[in-house]
């Protein structure tokens, strides 16, 4: 480690390190310093201690949204992501119109969430709503029930939209890691008489995995903090059945002005997204593949 | 040549320095004024009130007032107001929602000011609200003969809308007391017609229904009380009319999935004809097209049995009013300039203008041929009304407002019993006057 | 240079298409999927042309009236000529500076031994974890106090910033897989760090720029609340926020709001297209493990 080698080194890192220091580092050191008083944004804060964790811990709706971000985070993982998969596999084995589909997955991922969680609303109404429709003509009426309205149903149907809406997206980081993988590992597979599910799961998956590894992370965090299509959807309602804790955090700061108790929610989220991604690096990432 | 360019451009710049500092002269002398607005984009209002407050600064060449348009929906506007008054940035008027929820943390910091002397010395302010002032409490002012922190813009009152020709196809009477409504649900469910509009997402049509309910049973000290402090135990209102709506779901007055929809959604089935009835306030009159509302008649709501007994009680208040920075307000010059821009702003030239759009004004005008048939019909029940009642965000905090929505929320999905709703919303009322 | 082109085109042969075995399926597969995708984009499409009863009433069908008069609406109460060019102004500044910023980042986690490097790419990484939402207020008085607040600033600068996990973590995990023989060629050769950077790694990391670029741009974009929070003059309004001119108070008008999504749609797909372009270029000349 030459010092040349390390002045390039802090000459390249700086701006990156200035930028993120000033205004992402700084304001995250705010919110947890608030964390500890009892403010609304406009009179003298009052020093609280730990209180607001307290309270974070104990409060039953913060619990409920946090299971409800569990459930989102489940969902990003076992339907974005595995339909992501699917899809990226299937695009590497396109005969034709590989560059079209591959267009055409990601159009969702442009589109403002407002504008897909809208849709899904619409879809999802009772009388007159897609599926509902769609399920008594095919006779499963008896299936067809208020998704939104009823606490049960709420959840599942508030995060399909932003679960659905982003397959495209993970598809593009997929697409990108598959090209990767030379061929030449293929090649040897299919003189060897090996089958498409097997070739799939032997090769593609195993070297793939550093790339899904982004994905997962990005799934997790991403289930952690988003609340724009429920907010769209339901409110949080019914009856805070579909409430996030990203949601919440917003309603807490901003509506019963409660800075710090919204801080305390927000530095709990960061934590929890840490714990997340420090045990999945420990226990699921492996070492680079050699061949 | 080179003295000669030299020449040029010693006297291009003196010109240069001259012409700006002329101007940075002329611009000593005008105040700059902003106004924050939600009467914007898709807002009924904006196409009247956008080219109305554009022409202030061409009658006003003193004032430069710059225009800023608040988008996007309730919350996200409050965020904006909050983090401006966290930031001390407040802009010198603006536009906000009434009650002790919205306004007391800008009381507390002393971020707005204090217009009552300004009331009621000016001239033309205290002959608008000459016998109007209860308008002002619960929504500008809190306390008896206290300091008023704003000026009232757009009154409302709340009433039931009906729509005749659905009735006729059911077959059945406005209902006057609640038995009644009970009994004509099933006929209208019989016909397909939806008996009452209801949504439940935005905070809106639930909450104002519960407490419309709410207002018909106990004393108004009762009811303040319940939601100030929490202590409901006494108050029979909030029991009675949280059975009201558990019942009134489980006979399916409501659309299905209404705990979902949106305000919007619901006055479109009004609109077309779907719903029968739907108890809302002034500011909805804009969403029912001419030929539904020539169909339509206003009445208060339904009474009961065991409640007060006075139809003619209606629940009204303040929709939204202007609030005046109180930085501004201290300078001298700045009030003067603030003082031109309020009676720009309220004013019965631009209001008159809004009667075609059903919106009710504190000041006596006169109406025409364009204005809204159903606002005549509402004005003319609110005049004989014995009695205005407050709406609960004239008391509730935010947190009590919240835990009203959801708890509706809970009780028209039939998730939660009207004991266990109770029992929450005084918990939640007694946490948000602890904060 | 010689020497590293040679290099390069023996350890880069070109590529050839994998062998295609999956057949019908596949494609059954990927038009099926394809046509569920279509779904959501042409309920706008058929949305901004209906008034706010059809939308409700007659949500999936192809309109009635076909209400021109939405976009018209949506161009001229929106604002969104100017709104346009705000957010494209915002986004191509924030995007290259990202781009730029992140990458040369990267450079050094993924290719320089230092000791702290993990350290330091786990703290650019922490950012990742907390929600944008959380720093309005502590951003805006940042902004504030250093007197950006409503300039177009006042949005690229936290772009930037809170893009830079994001990028870093991408980045590096792809410039991890570069191999190290065409640096040692261009040190041979007697190439500076940033000519290696510029020369060698920029056009390698091609691909993943791309990719970054069109994710990075997708957030910043539709990004909604920095916009409503640190702009108030609405000459600085971006296209997100000209939308929610819409969604104001009580009154909502769907139709205009969709026609509004339709416009600021156009130009997010056209430089997907384009930047698409780049990513498949630059995955069609060099596979990068070989």
């Amino acid at each position: 480690m030459t010092p040349k080698k390390m002045r390039t080194g802090i000459l390249f890192l700086a701006p990156a390190m200035l930028f993120y220091c000033f205004f992402v580092v700084f304001s995250i050191a705010r919110v947890i310093y608030y964390s500890f008083f009892k403010w609304n944004g406009l009179n003298f804060p009052q020093f609280v201690g730990v209180s607001n964790y307290v309270r974070l811990v104990n409060d039953q709706t913060v619990l409920a949204a946090f299971r409800n971000n569990l459930i989102a985070i489940a969902m990003a993982l076992i339907i974005q992501i595995g339909i992501a998969l699917i899809l990226t596999i299937s695009l590497s084995n396109c005969k034709f119109g590989a560059r079209f589909f591959r267009t055409v997955y990601f159009v969702p991922a442009v589109i403002s969430g407002v504008a897909v969680a809208m849709m899904f609303g619409q879809a999802m109404n009772p009388d007159y709503g897609l599926i509902n429709t769609s399920l008594r003509l095919i006779g499963l009426g008896t299936l067809a029930r208020p998704w939104l309205s009823n606490s049960n149903t709420a959840i599942y149907a508030a995060l399909l939209p932003q679960t659905l809406q982003y397959i495209g997206w993970n598809v593009i980081i997929l697409v990108a890691g598959i090209y990767n993988i030379p061929d030449s590992l293929y090649e040897a597979a299919y003189l060897d008489g090996v089958s498409n599910l097997q070739k799939t799961w032997y090769i593609t998956l195993p070297l793939l995995w550093e790339v899904i590894q982004i994905c997962i992370i990005s799934a997790i965090t991403g289930s952690l903090q988003g609340f724009t299509h429920v907010m769209v959807l339901t409110g949080g309602g019914p009856n805070s059945a579909t409430e996030l804790v990203g949601l919440l955090m917003y309603h807490r700061t901003f509506q019963w002005l409660q800075f710090g108790y919204g801080s305390s929610i927000s530095v709990g989220i960061f934590l929890v997204g840490l714990l997340f991604s420090v045990l999945f690096k420990r226990y699921f990432s492996s070492d680079k593949i050699e061949y | 040549m080179q003295k000669f360019q030299k020449a040029i451009l010693v006297l291009l710049s003196v010109l240069l320095v001259s012409v700006i500092s002329f101007s940075n002269g002329s611009c000593k002398d005008k105040i700059t004024l902003r106004l924050a607005y939600i009467y914007t984009g898709g807002h009924a209002k904006a196409p009247i009130y956008e080219p109305y407050i554009k022409e202030f600064s061409k009658l006003n060449p003193d004032i430069n007032l710059s225009l800023e348009p608040m988008n996007g929906g309730t919350p996200d506007v409050q965020a904006k107001l909050y983090t401006y008054a966290a930031g001390d940035n407040l802009p010198d008027v603006f536009i906000s929602w009434p009650g002790p929820g919205m306004l007391k943390n800008f009381v507390d910091a002393q971020k707005i000011a204090d217009l009552k002397d300004y009331l009621a010395q000016d001239k033309l302010f205290k002959k608008y609200f000459q016998n109007k002032e209860y308008f002002f409490d619960g929504s500008v002012r809190f306390e008896k003969n206290g300091p008023i922190w704003g000026i009232p813009d757009e009154p409302y009152y709340m009433f039931l809308t009906v729509n005749k020709k659905l009735f006729a196809q059911a077959g059945v009477q406005i209902p006057k007391t609640y038995e009644d409504l009970k009994n004509i649900i099933p006929k209208f469910r019989a016909k397909g017609i939806i008996p009452i509009a209801m949504a439940g997402k935005d905070q809106d049509l639930n909450v104002c229904f519960w407490f419309g309910m709410l207002n018909r049973f106990g004393t108004d000290q009762e009811i303040i009380k319940g939601l100030t402090t929490g202590d409901m135990e006494k108050a029979p209102a909030y029991l009675r009319s949280a059975k009201a709506i558990y019942q009134l779901a489980g006979l399916k007055a409501f659309p299905e999935g209404c705990v979902s929809m949106q305000s919007q959604e619901a006055l479109t089935l009004f609109d077309q004809g779907k719903a029968a009835m739907y108890y809302g306030g002034t500011w909805y009159l804009g969403n029912v097209s001419p030929k539904t509302a020539a169909g339509c008649e206003v009445v208060p709501l339904w009474t009961f049995a065991d409640g007060k007994g006075d139809p003619k009680e209606l629940l009204g208040g303040v929709a939204v009013e202007y609030l005046v920075s109180a930085k501004s307000w201290k300078e001298n010059s700045r009030r003067q300039a603030v003082d031109k821009l309020l009676h720009y702003l309220i004013n019965p030239t631009l209001y008159s203008k809004y009667l075609e759009l059903g919106t009710p004004s504190i000041l006596n005008l006169s109406y025409t041929d364009k204005t809204s048939p159903l606002l005549i019909k509402a004005d003319k029940l609110a005049k004989s009304a014995t009695r205005m009642q407050q709406n609960y965000d004239a008391y509730g905090s935010q947190q009590a407002n919240d835990a009203l929505n959801n708890l509706s929320q809970g009780l028209l999905n039939r998730s939660i019993t009207p004991e266990e709703a109770v029992k929450q919303l005084s918990e939640q009322a007694k946490a948000g006057a602890a904060n | 240079m010689e020497n590293l082109q040679i290099l390069e085109s023996s350890l880069f042969p070109e590529r050839q298409k994998p062998k295609h075995r999956k057949g019908i399926s596949t494609q059954i597969i990927l038009i099926a999927t394809a046509l569920i995708t279509m779904m959501p984009l042409l309920w706008i499409l058929m949305g901004s042309f209906k008034n706010n009863n059809e939308l409700f009433l007659n949500s999936f069908g192809i309109p009635h009236i076909w209400r021109f008069e939405n976009y018209y609406q949506a161009w001229k109460n929106g604002n969104i000529g100017a709104d346009f060019f705000n957010s494209t102004f915002i986004c191509c500044v924030s995007i290259i500076c990202i781009l730029l910023i992140t990458s040369m980042a990267a450079y050094i986690l993924s290719r320089f031994q230092f000791r702290l490097n993990f350290m330091i790419y786990s703290f650019f990484l922490m950012g990742l974890m907390i929600p944008w939402a959380s720093n309005l207020l502590p951003l805006f008085l940042t902004l504030k106090k250093i007197g950006v607040y409503d300039t177009y600033w006042a949005l690229i600068l936290p772009y930037i910033s809170f893009e830079i996990p994001f990028g870093v973590f991408i980045l590096t995990g792809f410039m991890k897989s570069i191999p190290t023989e065409l640096e040692e060629a261009a040190v041979i050769d007697g190439c500076s760090n940033w000519a290696i950077f510029m020369h060698v790694i920029i056009p390698l990391s091609k691909p993943v720029l791309s990719t970054v670029a069109i994710l990075t741009f997708l957030d910043v974009w539709n990004e909604y609340l920095f916009a409503l929070v640190f702009l108030s003059n609405p000459a600085h309004f971006t296209l997100s926020l000209g939308l929610a001119a819409f969604q104001t108070g009580r009154v909502q008008y769907y139709g205009i709001i969709m026609a509004g999504i339709i416009i600021s749609i156009i130009p997010v797909l056209f430089v997907y297209i384009l930047l698409q372009k780049q990513v498949i270029k630059g995955m069609t000349t060099g596979a990068v493990k070989g």
